[in-house]
């Protein structure tokens, strides 16, 4: 078995040259992808069948259905026995699980991206968005604001705890930009900024960062600490459009523009000096990517918590199979990233039913094995 | 084709050391320059300041009367390429993907059908075409220097700057990169080249510049440089230069080893000791 990957390993790195072979994996993780969200959709405490799912899908957004929707506590009340549970379904469908489903693949999406664009950027299989400070930075922002008791509510006169998770978003959003920029800007040193010494930075803010969570879970009353448990591993319960909204433009941001950057980032596995002499400006391009990173992994860890292992493993998982030419990693990270988060809390979700698993610990839970896995046998494969 | 490389007056130093002090070269289309040196006389740093990776504190390298830092870095890719003493690669690309890299500042969008024909022609020409599928960190040293040197040759630059090329390369290997370069030369390419063996210096250079200590000590036709005298002020080695059997160029013989003249005696007894350790090697009862 572990024979037999290795050669097909060896063959397809050949393969993956083609762009019409690039073209057809793309177009088979974009099939998957859209199986998964509809499994992931149709599939809650409410089994509803899946091809049902498709057409109540295009119905409620099409709103053929005029649903009322209010809140997401009673939409079970509208389905009496013997009746038709259709306005319920659909109420589900719209409100709950597509804004959930769609934030994992976008989560998901942004944490692979990101660490492939790392991993390029700083010549670095090691590289990961946890490891540059992001995440950490991010989930400190939002235990801060749970320690200081902050909540743009208090401003607006309004109890409404969505402004105070808002609030918390806003934190870890801020912080995720600082602490990375700061890893950064610790790392450069005459005009010149090393890679090591940004992963090594990095290294170091996130033990300072864990320190600070596991102190502020020690003082921290019980409600506090449930809220620090989510920003630390994970959620993506409570995910409503507003929030898919805001995600959007930054996941989009990064899936639009590090393509275009695919064949410089080839060129920087032979080393910045080499990637200048052709052509290639090495400071710019770092600088770009970890801008990228930085925003799209605070803006997703802002919305659901530090999602660790993502970003590592996903580059590894697709250069396994297709080599690792850049102009189909990138792209097949974004679909991969998708599908496994989207699949990941699929399976948070259901099961322990009626309580969730932390999105955090399944990622860890399987990448984790996926990684070891791949490192013995891409040791085979070379020999 | 207009390829003119000018240093003037670059002085580059790190802390205290100052590694170039003061040297002017000028390099033209259709010649060879082999810069020569002992270890740490700034050879690697001169050729350096000359790709633009390091920049002079004071003096200016200009291309084609232009300073190297008005060209983009686009636009110089296309002007001169540069080969790496040591070239390593982070990921698991293959040889034939990294010498497809070198056409980088001429692709726009996707490779061309010329592309690949370029790349397979410098991949035959340093005779490493059959390993064009193997993982290229998997390759020896000598090959990985002629995988690179063909990525050098396929990104078709007027100006070649070589840093120690042939020093990984076995001694047929080390004349075929030179005879590649008098072909580029003669094509019009400007060639930079810090090499280590004078005698490979002697057949292929049109000119020789010789450093030590950051300054340019000598430099002019290898007849005018590679005297007894400037190697032995140079690299500290009594030489002997003689005419080489076949070609129109000094042949550089050492004599000393050391320090000091070994005598026929001496390496008589050397060679004696190092047949006694084989015998002993050889003698020695195999355990089990």
């Amino acid at each position: 078995m572990i024979g037999k990957l290795s050669v097909w390993q060896a063959s397809t790195q050949r393969y993956s040259r083609l762009p019409s072979v690039r073209i057809a994996l793309l177009l088979v993780l974009l099939v998957i992808l859209i199986f998964t969200s509809l499994s992931a959709v149709s599939t809650g405490a409410v089994n509803i069948k899946r091809d049902e799912v498709f057409k109540i899908s295009v119905d409620a957004i099409t709103d053929k259905l005029h649903i009322r929707y209010n809140s997401g506590l009673d939409y079970a009340a509208r389905c009496l026995p013997g009746q038709s549970c259709i306005q319920r379904d659909a109420a589900l469908i719209r409100e709950i699980r597509w804004p959930r489903v769609i934030m994992a693949g976008l989560v998901g999406a942004s944490l692979a991206i990101a660490g492939t664009a790392l991993q390029g950027a700083l010549r670095n299989p090691l590289a990961d968005p946890g490891l540059i400070g992001a995440s950490s930075g991010a989930a400190v922002g939002a235990v801060t604001a749970i320690l200081l008791g902050v909540n743009l509510g208090d401003l607006l006169n309004s109890d409404a705890p969505a402004l105070a998770r808002l609030t918390q978003s806003l934190f870890a959003f801020g912080a995720a930009l600082i602490t990375t920029f700061g890893v950064f800007r610790l790392a450069r040193w005459q005009g010149r900024t090393d890679s090591t010494a940004l992963l090594l930075i990095g290294l170091a803010i996130n033990t300072m960062a864990s320190a600070y969570i596991g102190l502020a879970t020690f003082i921290s009353d019980s409600r506090e600490v449930n809220d620090i448990i989510f920003w630390s591993l994970g959620s993506f319960a409570e995910i409503f459009w507003r929030d898919v909204y805001v995600v959007l433009p930054f996941t989009a941001l990064s899936v639009v523009i590090l393509p275009f950057l695919a064949r410089q980032l080839n060129l920087m596995t032979l080393g910045e000096s080499e990637a200048q002499h052709l052509g290639v400006n090495a400071e710019r391009l770092r600088l770009i990517c970890v801008g990228l990173a930085a925003m799209t992994v605070g803006v997703s860890v802002a919305f659901a918590g530090m999602i660790g292992f993502v970003g590592l493993v996903v580059p590894h998982l697709i250069r396994f199979f297709t080599g690792p030419d850049h102009r189909i990693v990138l792209p097949a990270s974004v679909l991969t990233g998708a599908i496994l988060m989207i699949a990941a809390d699929l399976w948070a979700r259901t099961v322990a039913v009626p309580t969730e698993v932390p999105i955090g610990i399944v990622t860890a839970l399987f990448g984790g094995p996926v990684f070891l896995l791949l490192i013995i046998l891409s040791r085979r494969g070379r020999g | 084709m207009t390829n003119h490389l000018d240093a003037q007056h670059l002085r580059y130093q790190v802390g205290k050391a100052t590694l170039v002090r003061d040297i002017s070269l000028q390099v033209t289309g259709g010649e060879i320059l082999a810069i020569i040196g002992p270890n740490g006389a700034g050879k690697t740093t001169l050729l350096k300041l000359l790709a633009g990776d390091l920049h002079a504190q004071s003096g200016q390298v200009s291309l084609n009367n232009q300073p190297l830092h008005h060209h983009k870095p686009l636009e110089l890719a296309r002007q001169r390429a540069v080969m790496p003493q040591q070239a390593s690669v982070s990921l698991d690309f293959t040889t034939y993907e990294v010498a497809l890299m070198g056409r980088h500042p001429h692709i726009r969008g996707s490779e061309t059908r010329e592309d690949h024909r370029i790349v397979e022609e410098a991949l035959h020409r340093t005779e490493t075409l059959h390993l064009r599928e193997q993982m290229y960190a998997t390759l020896s040293g000598g090959e990985k220097a002629r995988v690179t040197l063909a990525r050098v040759l396929a990104q078709q630059t007027p100006i070649l700057l070589l840093d120690e090329p042939t020093s990984t390369l076995d001694l047929r290997h080390q004349h075929m990169t030179m005879q590649i370069m008098r072909e580029r030369a003669k094509t019009g390419v400007a060639v930079v080249a810090v090499l280590h063996d004078l005698n490979l210096a002697a057949m292929y250079a049109d000119r020789i510049g010789m450093i030590h200590n950051g300054q340019l000590e000598f430099i002019g036709t290898p007849e005018e440089v590679l005297t007894a005298d400037h190697i032995h002020t140079v690299f500290g080695l009594a030489v002997e230069v003689l005419a080489h059997p076949t070609h129109h160029c000094p042949l550089i013989v050492p004599l000393a080893t050391n320090g000091h003249s070994a005598t026929l005696s001496e390496i008589g007894a050397s060679a004696g000791r190092i047949l006694l350790a084989d015998q002993r090697v050889t003698s020695a009862p195999h355990p089990g």
